[in-house]
């Protein structure tokens, strides 16, 4: 394969010289158009340099805005083409991880009549439905349908959610293993990890596996001094040494707050973790633990992030398989934003119908592409792997 | 009054009564749960710089702070007179606002006055300035080599130290910052 184009300038006629960013190359062949000064895109073949008759007259800036945008390079000398090169890579080695598995690759409809009703999630319309901010809804039906294991590689979108971790508009990796168990799935996780860096050059690759398991109480007990995480608000600020403001805190509020000042800043000290047993309050799509009702088949997947401090990766679920608490567990969030003034959005019934119809045991996660792409280049603002960030539109 | 999503770097905010800029913020939404801004600020009369997180629904009190170009006139007591180059206003900056960077402060020097409410309560002097030396032991021809230095006295009672070979009466640019001389200028 030859060189991709790049920008030149034509300099003079006689002798045929052009200047690129590596300094002044010599032509073999000049479209007639084009007077010195004009820059057009230089293509090197096996005959030598040709300036082409794709021209932008002088007057344009030289090399475009487009061109810098991807060329510039950051404080470790790499550009932004180099960042979307690695990532296809590794987009090219997850796809093949799944396959080689016996996954299904599938893609849903980006655009749905049900966000979910999460607490805290704010949505993106889409005339009056919303884009999708997980695709979980619909590969739920899919496995109700008998589909086996399936992944997903998508878009999902929420509202409000900038920072330099966090994009309105971002990649998932979703994936779901029928019949295996959560402990299955982060074993799954560090295969993941494991393929991909063996296939592939990383800049800044994890250390190897196995990563701690680290249940929430535990995390509580040992990085904020919290004897009991189900405690009372004032109890965990308390215990964890912090403030209860004026106006007091939900107890939601607080597990967040230790979670945030004391856990979170510490909790990738000695590497990723897998942060286990969620309070039930918390469990989300996920089911208890039949032999521990109080917590959660919850985890999620830390890792240290680049800048310091660590990075959330991936959230994975027993899930749940009972329609009934399902809908009990969607009205009691439903009723949340409905006092606390959230919008509130439609249940999706044809996934509550699809799990009551039976759908097999089975465990799903859902990890952040954009952040692991992130992770593995070094990168400490998610732009740096995006094509477009969502201020770049 | 403000929301967490316009906390941004160099926001001007008010915490605890005193006026801080925001030096870096950043969102996260551990878990899908409550979502927080974590900010590293920076108290803009003392300099000291602290982490603080906002809970996504708690209101930010913006802080009434504002730059203004100032010209050092003199010095009265306790206060020095600084005029405001647009309004020709006159303003009285306390000492202790100044601390020890008031040895910089030469007749005419342009300055930044930080304004909080009002009152000036931060003086950001510019990061070189030029003075004279009115008193220095003489020089030594012949040395320029560094590492000897000797104490000489500026125009405004502030000593720094100088390398040997240079004399009473010259010019000096001194850096702000550490208090050092940078090298010598001619007038």
């Amino acid at each position: 394969m030859l060189g991709a184009p790049r920008p030149g300038r034509l300099v003079s006629r006689q002798p045929p010289l052009a200047e690129d960013a590596g300094g002044v190359v010599t032509l073999e062949h000049i479209h007639d158009d084009i007077q010195p000064g004009d820059w057009g895109w230089l293509h090197t073949t096996g005959e030598g340099t040709c300036l082409t008759a794709a021209v932008q007259r002088t007057g344009t800036p030289f090399p475009g805005e487009e061109w810098r945008r991807l060329h510039r390079t950051d404080a470790a000398g790499r550009t932004r083409l180099a960042a979307l090169r690695f990532r296809h890579r590794i987009l090219r080695r997850v796809r093949e991880f799944f396959d080689t598995r016996g996954y299904l690759e599938v893609e849903t409809p980006l655009r749905v009549p049900s966000p979910g009703v999460e607490t805290h999630l704010s949505a993106l319309t889409a005339d009056d439905w919303f884009l999708s901010p997980s695709p979980e809804f619909q590969m739920k039906r899919l496995l109700a349908g008998g589909t086996g294991s399936i992944y997903q590689v998508c878009r999902a979108f929420r509202r409000d959610e900038t920072g330099a971790r966090h994009n309105p508009e971002f990649t998932m990796l979703e994936w779901y293993a029928v019949g295996a168990d959560t402990s299955q799935l982060r074993a799954e996780v560090e295969a993941l990890i494991v393929y991909v860096q063996e296939h592939e050059v990383v800049p800044s690759p994890l250390p190897p596996p196995p990563y701690a398991r680290l249940p929430m109480a535990d995390a509580f007990a040992r990085l904020a001094g919290v004897t009991d995480m189900m405690a009372p608000a004032a109890v965990l600020l308390a215990q964890a040494g912090l403030p209860v403001p004026d106006g007091g805190m939900s107890w939601e509020e607080a597990f967040f707050t230790v979670f945030v000042e004391r856990i979170e800043p510490r909790l990738c000290e000695d590497g990723p973790v897998f942060l286990t047993e969620w309070p039930a309050p918390m469990a989300s799509l996920a089911r208890l633990i039949p032999e521990n009702p109080q917590v959660a088949d919850r985890f999620e997947f830390f890792a240290p992030a680049p800048g310091g401090g660590d990075l959330e990766i991936a959230n994975g679920f027993g899930e749940l398989l009972d329609a009934e608490l399902q809908r009990s567990r969607s009205l009691e969030d439903l009723a949340w934003r409905r006092t606390h003034g959230a919008p509130e959005y439609p249940l999706d019934e044809k996934f509550l119908q699809a799990l009551a119809e039976g759908m097999p045991p089975v465990s799903g996660i859902a990890l952040g592409l954009d952040r692991l792409v992130m992770l593995w280049w070094g990168a400490d603002h998610i732009r740096s792997v995006l094509t477009f960030a969502g201020d770049e539109l | 009054m403000a929301s967490t999503s316009d906390l941004k770097k160099n926001l001007k905010i008010l915490v605890d009564g005193d006026p801080y800029t925001v030096v870096e913020a950043q969102f996260v939404k551990p878990g899908k749960g409550t979502a927080f801004t974590k900010c590293r600020i920076k108290n803009l009369i003392t300099g000291s710089v602290l982490e603080r997180t906002w809970r996504s629904n708690e209101s930010i009190e913006l802080a009434n702070t504002e730059n203004r170009k100032m010209e050092f006139l003199y010095s009265e007591g306790e206060h020095f007179v600084f005029m405001d180059r647009e309004t020709y206003e006159q303003f009285h900056v306390e000492a202790e606002v100044l601390g020890d960077d008031s040895r910089w402060l030469i007749d005419n020097l342009v300055t930044d006055v930080l304004f909080f409410n009002e009152k000036p309560v931060g003086v950001e002097l510019p990061t070189f300035v030029e003075m004279q030396i009115v008193h220095c032991e003489p020089g030594v021809r012949g040395d320029t080599a560094t590492g000897a230095s000797k104490p000489a006295t500026l125009i405004t009672g502030a000593t720094v130290q100088v390398p040997l070979f240079v004399n009473e009466g010259e010019w000096l640019k001194i850096d702000t910052r550490t208090g050092e001389y940078v090298e010598r200028v001619k007038k």
